[in-house]
């Protein structure tokens, strides 16, 4: 394992019964790229994330983050150590305001010293990157579906997180909604310097901001590299549409 | 505390709630003795509501079975007095409450870390189980009395109900302070999490199983102390105290004041005891049918509680109480 390696998956397998969900999946994520996640529904994309963030714990292989094993740990212990993640049924604390969903997260990253008034400051800079300003003192509940993938990712963000893992951030949105996406999950990475993983269905969207791909089918990966390679890989176009029959 | 100071200048949940306290404690204190046992009845629901919704309102945990640690309460405080006494040396009765309240609070530690691995549904039944499991544990050990209850009369002075509405107006302040804190606190914040969604809240870095007992000890402790109190009253504790009715009683007062709110366990605590009290005077032998719809009622057109009601009327002034 080198050094500009941040979250390496070996040999991952999860099991719900008699389905292997995920199935002896390695991936190696390195500092500072986008890495994106695609494959057909029921592909093991979330489960994969569920695994990592340690909802799941894998029934086979380990995964390190920043050289620690962190298979099997707690989920609060591995957001601690610095992975955050949005939900693809976006899942915000509904009752609680704007402001207060990310302080949840903001209080309860790693740097336990930090201040309530100084937790407060950054997590107004990330309501204004993530374009909630105005809805500060809103509950969560009465945002609009956009606002709530904002609001996940600005809660995700308020970890202070090295690795963010996006699931399916732009289903549902329009056209010009997955272009602002886009533009803010660019921006995110340049100001944080994250390594971020997305899964997504909407292939302009993923073609345009991930460095490289990962491609799953039933539980195994099926292709990877770059976009283009992957969108011309022979695999990759069955298991979305099927063989040739002629 | 800075967290407390800043907001008692201003007039907000916290202030209007200590500001009633001390109305009705000075109420209590200089009125009559009937008037006094009626306060201190409202009192003590105080206490229990505020403290169940310490675990039940900010974490979203149904526990109807809080209850046991009221009665827990009075059989420690009545275990400590008959313990010392034969050592001729017995505390200031407060102190006595105090160390009740802490035994109380470290056995729901240790019956939390057990309990809190359910959710939902599965958990408001383990808490039913717990009720009787204890009482049904009591009512059988000899040294505790059986069903007859542990007497300590003679063992300490019998004391006039003012002085033990006194504990209970010291118990009440620190309870509601205490809500108040943990409202602005990690901890808070946590629970809240918590009753919104118990797995986002545990990615987003909440320890969920740590904070689910200390919300649970928390509320132990508080509700024990009340039922200290109560031990003291009748210089005895009686398997009684675990009646479920009273469980029934603190859950009522915090649905019907506004559940998981500061102000909420107050105003419900308050209406509940004065409705309670005026339809058994008015109507001696329906009153419990009347009482079983008024709060069919409220609930079914109030669901945030009277604090909703009066959120709504308040909006328009553009303020919220919390």
């Amino acid at each position: 394992m080198s050094k500009d390696e941040l979250l390496v998956i070996d040999r991952v397998t999860k099991r719900f019964g008699g389905l292997v969900a995920v199935n002896d999946v390695n991936i190696e994520v390195k500092k500072g790229e986008i890495l994106g996640l695609i494959g057909p529904n029921g592909s093991g994309k979330t489960t994969l994330f569920n695994v990592i963030t340690g909802l799941y714990s894998p029934d086979g292989g380990t995964i390190t983050f920043k050289g620690e094993k962190i298979e099997g740990l707690k989920p609060h212990k591995i957001a601690q150590k610095g992975i955050g993640r949005t939900f693809q049924v976006v899942r915000p604390f509904g009752n609680m305001s704007v402001l207060e969903n990310i302080m949840v997260s903001g209080m309860f990253c790693a740097h336990e010293k930090e201040k309530k008034c100084d937790i407060e400051d950054r997590c107004h800079g990330l309501l204004k990157l993530t374009n909630l300003e105005d809805r500060v003192n809103v509950n969560a509940e009465m945002l609009s579906l956009v606002e709530k993938r904002r609001l996940e990712i600005a809660r995700a963000l308020a970890l202070d997180p090295e690795l963010l893992l996006l699931d399916e951030t732009m289903a549902g949105l329009t056209h010009t909604e997955v272009d602002e996406a886009l533009t803010m999950i660019e921006n995110i990475k340049r100001e944080y310097g994250l390594t971020i993983m997305v899964v997504e269905h909407i292939m302009r969207a993923i073609m345009r901001i991930s460095e490289r791909i990962v491609v799953l089918n039933e539980g195994k990966i099926i292709a990877e590299g770059s976009p283009k390679k992957v969108a011309n890989d022979k695999n990759v176009l069955e298991a979305y549409l099927g063989k040739k029959v002629v | 505390m800075l967290e407390i100071k800043s907001q008692l200048g201003k007039l907000n949940s916290l202030t209007l709630s200590l500001a009633f306290l001390a109305i009705i404690g000075i109420f209590g204190l200089f009125a009559e003795s009937s008037y006094t046992s009626y306060f201190y009845g409202m009192v003590e629901l105080l206490i229990l509501a505020y403290s169940l919704n310490i675990i039940t309102g900010f974490s979203g945990y149904a526990n109807f079975g809080h209850v046991v640690f009221y009665g827990l309460g009075a059989y420690f405080v009545a275990s400590f007095i008959t313990l010392l006494h034969p050592l001729g040396f017995i505390p200031h009765t407060f102190l006595i409450v105090i160390a009740a309240g802490g035994a109380v609070a470290l056995l729901a530690l240790l019956i939390g870390v057990v309990v809190l691995r359910l959710r939902g549904d599965y958990f408001a039944i383990a808490t039913l189980g717990i009720v009787f499991a204890i009482e049904t544990t009591i009512r059988n050990i000899k040294w505790l009395g059986e069903g007859r209850g542990l007497y300590f009369i003679g063992k300490i002075p019998l004391y006039d109900i003012k002085i033990l509405y006194s504990y209970l107006l010291i118990i009440a302040f620190a309870v509601v302070l205490t809500s108040a804190l943990i409202l602005r606190r990690r901890l808070g914040y946590g629970l809240r999490a918590i009753r919104d969604d118990e797995d986002v809240a545990e990615v987003m870095g909440v320890n969920t199983a740590k904070y689910k007992v200390m919300a649970y000890a928390i509320s132990a402790f508080f509700a024990g102390m009340a039922g200290g109190v109560m031990a003291l009253f009748f210089s005895t504790a009686f398997p009684e105290y675990f009646l479920m009715g009273r469980s029934v009683e603190m859950f009522a007062a915090i649905i019907l004041g506004g559940v998981g709110t500061l102000l909420g366990p107050l105003i419900g605590a308050t209406v509940f005891w004065m409705i309670k009290d005026a339809l058994l005077i008015n109507f001696p032998y329906y009153h419990l049918i009347f009482f079983g719809i008024t709060l069919i009622a409220l609930i079914l057109f109030f669901p945030k509680g009277i604090l909703g009601l009066l959120n709504r009327l308040l909006a328009k002034k553009g303020k919220v109480l919390r």
